[in-house]
């Protein structure tokens, strides 16, 4: 395959296929919901016809002919739907789901190199065996089945699955699905479908626009089409990893990017050249004015220059929300609830590496949402609520951070029990679970090892869940907090920066070093003396208003050289970090400064120094180490664990929970 | 070529080197029987790496130390803006602690399939040129295992010996046993 271009172009090619065709069949899981609630939307169906179509074309100009043979039996399909042959009732769409998610298993086929176990004929003959019931229906009256026909059509192509394939004869045709004219012709019974006569790829013109409706090769047989999808996939295999690194940037932005740093040229210029003639000068005083305007320009285009190059790495939070109405009415469907999905700015813009990492902790909520919150129909109609429930996700900007929530209208949390259960559960004292107010407490359902379920669904409620959230998300910097009222709902609220290439770092100094913690994994920072640290049972702990905080000198650690005697006292300080629920003391000399520090790798061979996130250059020049608090904290509870198994249960559980 | 081949490039008084890599391609015969080293010194003792690897040399200064990093590790230092792992050759190949004077120390920057490294070295010497057939290839004499492993071979300047070292091999070697901790 690929005669007549080199591997690189072809490369390229199949790179820009996998890309075009995840976004558009993630695209159409959200047509497909959308239009089971709007089953007569033309415009919704001829862009669901459009995108399916364009991905089938791709695909067999790059000889993707397993691909193509699914896309095929489904634009079928969709063509009835389309013509009004046939209704988009929940079974349709069903099986046009499965079909979708065929799809995309073999587009990651073509990703991975690495051959997918996919029932390519069942969903093939599921599909025609639906169209064909759609034919049926159709000549009998008319247009579109009644409601009920569509349950009554998934029976039947149940059943007849099993039976023979004929249908899939019905699929040989060769022509660009073009217009809605009549029918297919009906099924010749003879299995499999002729090769059609079309030229081999090699005798082609050069590259046409992949997109375009071209004529397109369906699969002359299985074995055929696998033959000649394995040099595609091995191929696309050695650039699999890349796609996932690059990143598509509006012009406008990097436009503004270049303006940018010319105009931090024009600076430099400005500065070199006062630099230069000193000679001559007699208003110094006027050198010193025209020297700090340069440099106040140098700063202000700086400022800007940063923002802007954070913003070419920025995207919509729609790519991960995207995925949510496909979900949502998938398991409400399993679970038979009724949900609406509302989704509010998804334009919301986000870092990429934070929307690589946010996707799974709103998974989670989500499911959770579904399965613990919203309530059965028949329950809500008792409640007098609206049998059908909402789940909203909003995202919006609120200064330096950017909040997502989680609305749900179920029957929210049960604080009382959620107390009962910790205590149960020994995470929390009965004296403490009095203490706490509501709104503390519904938030221990973050706290590992805690689960209100009293039965385990196939959704949520395995128990391990909520901490996972908490803790993905805290390693993005950001907080996740969770407010209820009984029988309104419940609000899970995520907190996330804006990037996390940049971030506020907390300076500290064990002399004469320094290095710089995350700002937001510290909770405080506590001068002490010497004698505030006792230890039990050898490790060194702080007794910090009645809570036993387990302390790391950063010196012993690191093992930083002493200074010589008769220097400054080194003061003494205590950074208190917290990650997840784990908490840890660091011990250091002095606090000199905070700043926002850009993370650096150190390359290669530092990278796999834990305790390390990476390096970063200081206004001065100087660079300074990153400390990965998250590792820090593992290791020490490890080493806890490891050399004082005797502590007591109450510490063990604090120092090592989750580790 | 019957003489010696070499010519001195005196190492600037700011004390950077900047190599003009594309000065070279020019002249007569590069590539097959010449070869551009920058030597340099470890004690008494010359070694050289291709001037091909050599990106530019840098005095020493403001290294940052890397805790729990390989012994071998000088620390990181800030290349215009970028975080440069300095390899301290001497602990490298396990010589005993410099004695000559530390305002001769530099850093040779080089370049291997993307990573980027600063070796820490006594003084930077000169660039020599000299023939291919002026290199005993010895990989490897037996002057023990770190700098055995790492030599590509030997080049006669008279009487001056100068060590030719293998980069890719050094940097290799390097990273493997960073990544063993």
């Amino acid at each position: 395959m690929g005669d007549g271009f080199d591997n690189d172009e072809m490369k390229e090619i199949v790179q820009d296929f996998l890309q075009e065709a995840t976004e558009m069949l993630e695209g159409l899981d959200n047509y497909f919901v959308q239009l089971e609630n709007n089953p007569e939307d033309k415009t919704l169906l001829n862009e669901i016809f459009r995108t399916a179509h364009s991905i089938k074309g791709s695909a067999g100009f790059i000889n993707l002919t397993r691909i193509v043979e699914v896309a095929h039996h489904a634009e079928n399909v969709l063509n009835q739907l389309r013509s009004g042959n046939m209704r988009a009732e929940p079974a349709v769409i069903d099986i046009i789901l499965e079909a979708m998610d065929a799809l995309k298993v073999l587009v990651n086929e073509v990703k991975t190199g690495e051959q997918a176990d996919v029932d390519i004929e069942g969903i093939n003959m599921k599909l025609d065996l639906l169209l064909q019931w759609g034919e049926d229906a159709g000549a009998g009256d008319g247009s579109g089945g009644e409601p009920s026909g569509g349950e009554e059509m998934a029976a039947a192509v149940r059943e007849e699955q099993a039976i023979d394939r004929v249908a899939s004869a019905s699929s040989s045709d060769s022509q660009a699905p073009a217009a809605s004219h009549e029918a297919p012709p009906a099924a010749p019974p003879s299995p499999p479908p002729p090769p059609p006569p079309s030229p081999p790829p090699s005798s082609r013109p050069q590259p046409p626009e992949p997109s375009g409706p071209q004529r397109v090769t369906p699969a002359a047989s299985r074995e055929e089409a696998q033959g000649a999808e394995a040099p595609g996939g091995a191929k696309a295999a050695e650039g699999a990893g890349e796609s996932d690194q690059t990143i598509r940037v509006e012009i406008s932005r990097l436009d503004s990017v270049m303006n940018l740093v010319g105009e931090l040229v024009l600076g430099r210029n400005r500065l070199v050249k006062l630099s230069g003639d000193v000679d001559g000068v007699v208003d110094f005083e006027q050198r010193i004015k025209e020297v700090a305007e340069a440099i106040s320009q140098l700063n202000r285009v700086t400022t800007d220059l940063q923002t802007a190059v954070i913003k070419t790495r920025m995207q919509p939070i729609k790519k991960v929300l995207g995925k949510f109405p496909r979900m949502v009415r998938d398991l409400s469907r399993k679970m038979g609830k009724s949900i609406r999905l509302e989704l509010v700015g998804e334009e919301t813009e986000l870092d990429k590496s934070v929307i690589e990492e946010i996707g799974d902790p709103l998974v989670h909520i989500i499911r959770n949402s579904i399965d613990h919150g919203v309530e059965l129909p028949d329950d809500r109609i008792a409640q007098g609520k609206d049998p059908e429930g909402v789940v909203r996700i909003s995202a919006y900007q609120e200064g330096n951070s950017i909040v997502i929530e989680i609305v749900d209208d179920g029957r929210g949390i049960d604080v009382e029990k959620v107390k009962k259960k910790a205590v149960e559960r020994g995470i929390l004292t009965e004296a403490d679970a009095r203490r706490m107010t509501d709104a503390e407490a519904v938030n221990i359902i973050f706290l590992p090892g805690f689960s209100t379920a009293d039965k385990v669904t196939d959704v949520s409620g395995r128990g391990v869940g909520m901490d996972v959230v908490r803790t993905n998300i805290s390693k993005i910097n950001g907080s996740v907090e969770v407010s209820t009222q009984k029988g309104l709902g419940s609000t899970f609220t995520i907190r996330l920066p804006l990037t996390i290439a940049i971030i506020q770092a907390l300076m500290v100094t064990i002399l004469p070093e320094t290095y710089a913690i995350p700002l937001a994994s510290v909770v405080e920072t506590v001068k002490i003396t010497e004698k505030d640290i006792k230890t039990i049972s050898g490790s060194e702990v702080l007794n910090l208003r009645q809570q036993v905080l387990p302390l790391i000198r950063l010196r012993d650690e690191f093992k930083v050289p002493q200074e010589e005697a008769g220097s400054t006292p080194a003061g003494t300080y205590v950074v208190v970090v917290q990650i997840g629920s784990k908490n840890l003391g660091l011990v250091v000399d002095r606090l000199p400064y905070q700043e926002e520090v850009v993370i650096k790798s150190m390359g290669p061979i530092l990278a796999g120094i834990r305790g390390l996130a990476g390096a970063t250059i200081t206004g001065d020049g100087k660079v300074v180490i990153i400390l990965d608090v998250g590792e820090i904290l593992q290791d020490v509870s490890l080493r806890l664990k490891t050399t004082s198994p005797q502590m007591g249960a109450g510490e063990a559980a604090m120092l090592g929970n989750g580790g | 070529m019957e003489k010696m081949e070499t010519a001195v490039v005196p190492v600037s008084e700011r004390g950077d080197l900047a190599v003009e890599r594309t000065a070279t391609p020019g002249m007569v015969d590069f590539g097959e029987s010449i070869l551009q080293l920058v030597s340099f010194k470890l004690g008494e003792e010359e070694y050289a790496l291709d001037v091909m690897n050599v990106r530019e040399i840098n005095r020493i200064s403001d290294v940052t130390r890397v805790p729990k990093a390989p012994y071998f590790v000088e620390g990181v230092m800030n290349l215009r803006g970028k975080i440069l792992p300095v390899i301290n050759l001497r602990k490298r190949f396990g010589f005993p602690p410099s004695s000559t004077d530390p305002e001769e120390a530099r850093t040779i920057v080089v370049f291997q399939e993307g990573v980027m490294v600063g070796l820490a070295v006594d003084q930077v010497f000169q660039v020599i040129r000299i023939g291919r057939d002026k290199i005993e290839n010895n990989e490897g004499i037996g002057l023990g295992n770190v700098l055995d492993a790492v030599m590509a071979g030997v080049a006669h300047l008279g009487d001056r010996l100068v060590v030719l070292l293998n980069l890719p091999k050094l940097l290799e070697t390097i990273q493997r046993d960073a990544g063993r901790r």
